[in-house]
């Protein structure tokens, strides 16, 4: 609860600082929206702004869970076999580096212009660093509790499952966060630089919308839901992962 | 007693860049049911390694090693091994599901799981703490969970290396009692590990002696239970057994001059 107060007491002095730059004058309301005015912009669009961020977390989810799977499968592969680890090690080497955005010109040639471009560059940003930090917890569990679970007759994928997964919980949960914040960029940045394609999209492509139209205070509202929702999946889905399971068997500081 | 395990002729080499390195050479020996021996020698002798290729988590170069009859091959809970580290408990698993997981990964049908967690968590001494998560015990209660877990799942050789490493003297003291009154209840075949002697010469029947990956010696412990660290006999056996131990250098024991010796010996 303390926690939560000193949050909104935090909000609070920011959104009192915004109100004081603006009330300077020293910027054009069109560059620079007053509170009320983003206010009055959530409230007016509210159906619109719904329709996008549910869309937006659609595809995210999908994105996402597509993913993780092949993360995971990539990363039991790489301790199956002495090859597979080396080919994906290479691929990591020439791919994590890659922006998933610059691959947006290449998803648009092969998916064309819509849905299946932009969860290609979803897909695309999360998987290098979910494999990543998925392929450091499996390397870092201790080697007493992977023995013992030998030792118990446990051997290749039920080893995996029962042993390894939640023995590196703690690399796989900041991989999960990692590779959420990295879909949720390629979403918005993806519709950001070419739009949408019959009216679907979603928040990226009304920020591209708000902006086009010099709509500034949509555009701030737009940002505003993606800050929020940003928020709302740290402190109610991540947090909460995070409480009932590292934190409880402390195998994280803090 | 009959024979549990025959380890004949078993050499491990260890490859490490070019160079091999051999971690255990012609070894031969034999463990009967329910035996309680220590393999004692300074770090590096290659007692661990020997240990961890019993468990089958090391392939052996040469030899074999047969438990029952059987081959041993690839790690099985038949020999469960318990570790020097503290950190072998499973930590997402309060200390009844650790015993619970392994009963349920061996024994894969229905089973009163819980009521058997119960009886091995008393049976170590630690009654009462199941509903604990590993973290939140000491390290002897840690070894001793441990300890639990790896009898659950009725292993008929119980390997421990260096089991009370980590832990402090009193801690020490308490843990071997237990473990005696355990081995007595059990009656379990165990093979110990540790470079404490005085650790071998409390716990075991039987004490092997290791240098530089060879076996030099094995020594019958016939002093009466429980042993007293000050009692004469025990301080003599220790002498002897630490003679043994310092003469190692000149690689001039083997094995036949050892039980000669150990022969004149009188208790």
């Amino acid at each position: 609860m303390r926690d939560f107060v000193s949050k909104l007491a935090f909000i609070l002095v920011l959104a009192i600082v915004w109100e004081l730059i603006r009330l300077t004058g020293r910027y054009p309301a069109l560059l620079f929206p007053g509170i009320g005015s983003i206010a009055s912009a959530l409230w007016m669009e509210r159906v619109d702004l719904i329709g996008r961020t549910l869309f937006s977390l659609r595809i995210i989810g999908i994105g996402l869970v597509t993913a993780v799977s092949l993360a995971m499968l990539a990363t039991f592969m790489s301790f199956g076999g002495k090859i597979f680890a080396e080919v994906i090690s290479d691929l990591m080497a020439i791919m994590h580096p890659l922006p998933g955005i610059a691959i947006l010109p290449v998803a648009i040639l092969w998916f064309g212009i819509g849905v299946r471009a932009i969860l290609f560059v979803i897909v695309f940003s999360a998987l290098w660093p979910l494999i990543n930090h998925f392929y450091t917890g499996f390397r870092s569990i201790p080697i007493n509790q992977l023995e013992v679970g030998r030792n118990l007759g446990l051997t290749g994928w039920e080893l995996a499952l029962k042993v390894m997964l939640p023995a590196s919980f703690p690399h796989i949960l900041s991989g999960l966060r990692t590779g959420w914040a990295r879909a949720w960029q390629a979403s918005v940045a993806a519709e950001l630089v070419f739009g949408a394609a019959g009216g679907q999209g979603g928040l990226g492509w009304y920020l591209y919308k708000k902006r086009f139209m010099m709509e500034t205070p949509g555009v701030f509202a737009g940002m505003l839901i993606i800050v929020l929702i940003g928020i709302g999946v740290e402190y109610l889905i991540f947090a909460g992962i995070e409480n009932r399971t590292v934190r409880k068997w402390k195998t994280i500081i803090n | 007693m009959k024979t549990l395990l025959t380890v004949s002729n078993v050499t491990k080499v260890y490859e490490t860049g070019k160079r091999k390195v051999i971690g255990v050479h012609n070894v031969s020996f034999d463990i009967r049911q329910g035996e309680f021996v220590s393999v004692i020698g300074p770090s590096g002798c290659g007692k661990s390694t020997l240990l961890r290729c019993i468990a089958g988590f090391e392939r052996i170069n040469g030899g074999s090693i047969h438990l029952n009859g059987r081959k041993v091959k690839r790690p099985e809970p038949n020999r469960f091994m318990v570790f020097q580290g503290l950190d072998q408990l499973f930590p997402w698993l309060t200390l009844k599901e650790n015993i619970i997981f392994a009963m349920r990964v061996v024994d894969k049908g229905q089973g009163n799981f819980g009521e058997r967690a119960e009886h091995y968590l008393e049976l170590v001494g630690l009654q009462g703490f199941g509903d604990f998560y590993p973290y939140q015990l000491s390290g002897g209660m840690k070894q001793r969970a441990s300890i639990a877990r790896a009898l659950s799942v009725k292993p008929q050789l119980l390997l421990m290396d260096e089991p009370f490493g980590s832990l402090d003297a009193f801690t020490r003291r308490a843990v071997h009692e237990m473990l005696l009154q355990v081995w007595k209840k059990t009656g379990v075949t165990i093979i110990f590990v540790t470079h404490d002697l005085e650790e071998a010469v409390d716990l075991s029947d039987k004490i092997l002696i290791f240098s530089k990956g060879r076996l030099k010696g094995q020594i019958d412990n016939k002093l009466s239970r429980p042993r007293e660290r000050v009692d004469s006999s025990y301080r003599s056996f220790l002498l002897k057994i630490s003679g043994f131990l310092d003469s190692e250098g000149s690689d001039s024991l083997d094995s036949k001059e050892l039980s000669a010796a150990e022969a004149k010996l009188a208790f």
